[in-house]
């Protein structure tokens, strides 16, 4: 039972599980890298597994919850986000492990990471106007600063600064759609889950320059946390349309 | 040979086509495009690999899957313009296109291992229900997004790069496993996308419910 008494759904419920689970990991996931408790070849691997299994997790709970949802089109298109995002993962994953080399940056799983913005651009056109909607924030396009200040301050193949400017607009756009609803609490979970997004992306294009050393260890628990955020808060915000 | 296979598809489809009518003679044409759509990513992937931009072996993973999907769903975009609704779900037309593409891409291969292969009805079979479904998935996943972006005047060009994003990343993970040792996740992959497209698009009634319930909250 929620605030207001009404029952949840078992897909919420489960996302809620999904979600508080993710915080454990990102957790735990920070205190064994700084107390350097295991390598970090093994920490990204298991980083990794978890940003899989989680991905695939949330998917299915959203694609269960559209039997009852109100706005099918919004899940299922967040669903799509998801999957986008981790079949990029997956690609980056398998590519490694059966290549037996690393995967070039930006290659074609980039595409599943900026196809989960636009795929979540979409979900936001999507989703009813609010009443008292908050205009468009172009604040949200001060992200586009940092592949400028990369690209001045770090060295960085060209291929590497334009995938960094690709994806910090499309993250720019969505921030700029997403501000909009900061007004309504129904919508604060699925925008802290965006905001996340955007954030985890800024500390990888940070670490891919500047901090090679730690590859993408300094993003690992951010993405999981940023994805369970969406789907909780799609599904949240359609709980609070209803009561 | 290939050439002789793809008119000699083409020319009777060409004369079914003129005596169609309507969506008939649409999703025929969809269908006729996607072999188009094969005889002009082989031109631009041909082109790639001679000006040794990139190596065959890395192909698959790279370039090929953007330039396949690009061509396959192009004819998709009339349906920004039509103004009509149709019969078919536009998701059945982009489907038509990607089948088309992987029936002639079938042939390609059939021939090119017609000396080498043991039983060429197996070898057919199973690339029909692996590498022609996701070649029509991939494309279908397109056609399901214009019907949401049709249907909700949700913006246009996002949500189309989204989903052209996403059916690349399909098509490059699924050339992918099927050229490496775990080849069984690769002939899997379409399976399962078909089965839960099918679940999820028709048994669920996506569309019409949910402008049932936009309709009764507003």
């Amino acid at each position: 039972m929620n605030a207001s008494g009404a029952a949840q759904s078992h897909p919420l419920q489960i996302c809620r599980w999904l979600l508080l689970l993710t915080l454990a990991w990102a957790l735990l996931f920070g205190g064994l890298a700084l107390l350097r408790l295991l390598s970090l070849d093994t920490l990204i691997a298991a980083a990794d597994i978890y940003q899989l299994a989680l991905g695939f997790a949330l998917t299915a709970a959203l694609l269960a919850s559209l039997k009852t949802s109100r706005n099918r089109s919004a899940v299922l298109v967040t669903s799509l986000a998801i999957v986008s995002w981790t079949l990029g993962q997956l690609f980056w994953f398998s590519y490694t492990l059966l290549m037996k080399s690393p995967l070039p940056y930006p290659s074609v799983g980039d595409l599943g990471f900026t196809g989960s913005y636009f795929l979540l651009i979409g979900v936001l056109g999507l989703l009813k106007k609010p009443q008292n909607q908050a205009k468009e924030s172009t604040a949200a396009f001060a992200l586009l600063l940092l592949p400028l200040l990369l690209a001045v301050f770090g060295q960085s193949s060209p291929g590497v600064r334009l995938y960094n400017f690709v994806l910090s607009l499309a993250a720019s756009f969505t921030l700029y759609k997403a501000l909009s609803l900061r007004r309504e609490p129904k919508n604060r979970w699925l925008l802290a889950g965006i905001l996340a997004l955007a954030a985890s992306d800024a500390v990888f294009m940070t670490s891919v320059v500047l901090l090679r050393a730690s590859r993408t260890a300094t993003s690992a628990p951010l993405y999981p946390l940023a994805l369970a955020l969406i789907a909780y808060g799609i599904l949240k915000r359609e709980e609070k349309t209803d009561g | 040979m290939v050439d002789a296979v793809f008119w000699g598809t083409m020319i009777p489809l060409v004369f079914l086509i003129i005596l169609l009518k309507g969506e008939n003679r649409l999703m025929m044409l969809f269908f006729a495009w996607g072999m188009v759509a094969f005889a002009a990513s082989v031109g631009v992937n041909d082109l790639l690999r001679a000006r040794g931009a990139i190596l065959p072996a890395d192909l698959s993973v790279t370039w090929a899957p953007i330039i396949e999907e690009f061509f396959k769903a192009l004819p998709l975009l009339y349906f920004l313009i039509r103004k009509q609704k149709t019969d078919y779900a536009l998701f059945s037309f982009a489907l038509a296109a990607g089948i088309g593409f992987s029936i002639q891409e079938n042939y390609t291969y059939l021939l090119s291992q017609a000396a080498v292969a043991s039983s060429l009805t197996f070898y057919v079979i199973l690339r029909s229900i692996t590498t022609c479904l996701m070649h029509g998935m991939a494309t279908g996943l397109l056609g399901f997004g214009l019907t949401l972006i049709k249907e909700f005047r949700v913006l246009t060009l996002p949500l189309l790069f989204g989903l052209f994003s996403l059916s690349v990343i399909l098509h490059a993970l699924f050339n992918l496993y099927i050229a490496s040792s775990v080849r069984l996740i690769g002939m899997l992959m379409p399976l399962m996308l078909y089965m839960v497209s099918v679940l999820v698009i028709y048994r669920g009634n996506i569309l019409s419910d949910t402008v049932q319930a936009e309709a009764s909250e507003g």
